[in-house]
């Protein structure tokens, strides 16, 4: 059954793997992770602070999954997006695709992976040793900046 | 049926640095277009209005983009929000 939701916590892979396996249909069980990098345009990254627009987030995820999950030869797709402040080396986002093959599987969970970064609404604040960034698509801006918007209106 | 109605307001991610609050209320006229409710956010926020120039704004009316034109009635939340970065 495909699943998307927005979470604080780490996912149980074993069992969500397990409850995925479709014996004698399925071919392929791809397991995507992303993690928090340690380093970013060479400066230390000290944490990522995620937030969701709920309902809408998690609602998103599910869409996303159902969707996906209705393609051909796609037999299951489970999304999980963490929020809240993860530190370098915690997991942030875990697609697995259930397919009958590895082709399959693999280029649904990259579809999936690049649909959540266009279409959910989460958030991403970059704590850097160099200052803090919002991310934005595919841009960054000093957090200073926006709030420096706030300074000139006082 | 009422004339005005009150409409909660969110500002999602940098915005909210920019606005310097998270939410807000507005009472505007029922049926107001979400075209002249920007405005008015951007009047009484002048820092969302400055923050509109450098960072693309999705316009959101309970979780769904829509047209400038679109009109806002009762039970709206409307959320101002930049582009996602999830991943």
């Amino acid at each position: 059954m495909p699943l998307g939701r927005i979470v604080r916590e780490e996912i149980d892979l074993s069992k969500e793997s397990a409850e995925m396996l479709t014996p004698g249909a399925g071919g392929a069980l791809v397991v995507f992770v992303g993690f928090v990098k340690g380093v970013v345009d060479g400066k230390e990254v000290k944490e990522l602070e995620y937030s969701s627009y709920d309902p809408y987030a998690s609602e998103k995820l599910k869409e996303i999954a159902q969707e996906e999950s209705r393609g051909e030869k796609v037999l299951d797709v489970r999304i999980y997006h963490r929020v809240g402040r993860l530190k370098p080396g915690d997991p942030t986002v875990y697609i697995l695709v259930s397919a009958v093959n590895r082709g399959i599987a693999f280029s649904t969970a990259q579809r999936v992976l690049e649909r959540i970064k266009r279409e959910v609404p989460i958030f991403k604040l970059e704590k850097r040793e160099d200052g803090e960034y919002w991310v934005m698509g595919q841009t960054r801006i000093r957090r200073t900046e926006v709030s420096g918007e706030l300074s000139k209106q006082i | 049926m009422c004339e005005m109605i009150e409409v909660r307001i969110r500002f999602l991610s940098a915005l909210a640095d920019a606005a310097g609050v998270s939410e807000a209320r507005l009472r505007v006229r029922r049926g107001v277009k979400l075209k002249d409710l920007v405005h008015e956010i951007e009047v009484k926020f002048p820092g969302v209005m400055r923050a509109r120039r450098r960072i693309p704004v999705t316009v959101l009316v309970n979780g769904t983009a829509r047209s400038p034109l679109f009109e806002v009635d009762c039970d709206a939340e409307v959320a101002l929000m930049p582009p996602a970065s999830g991943g």
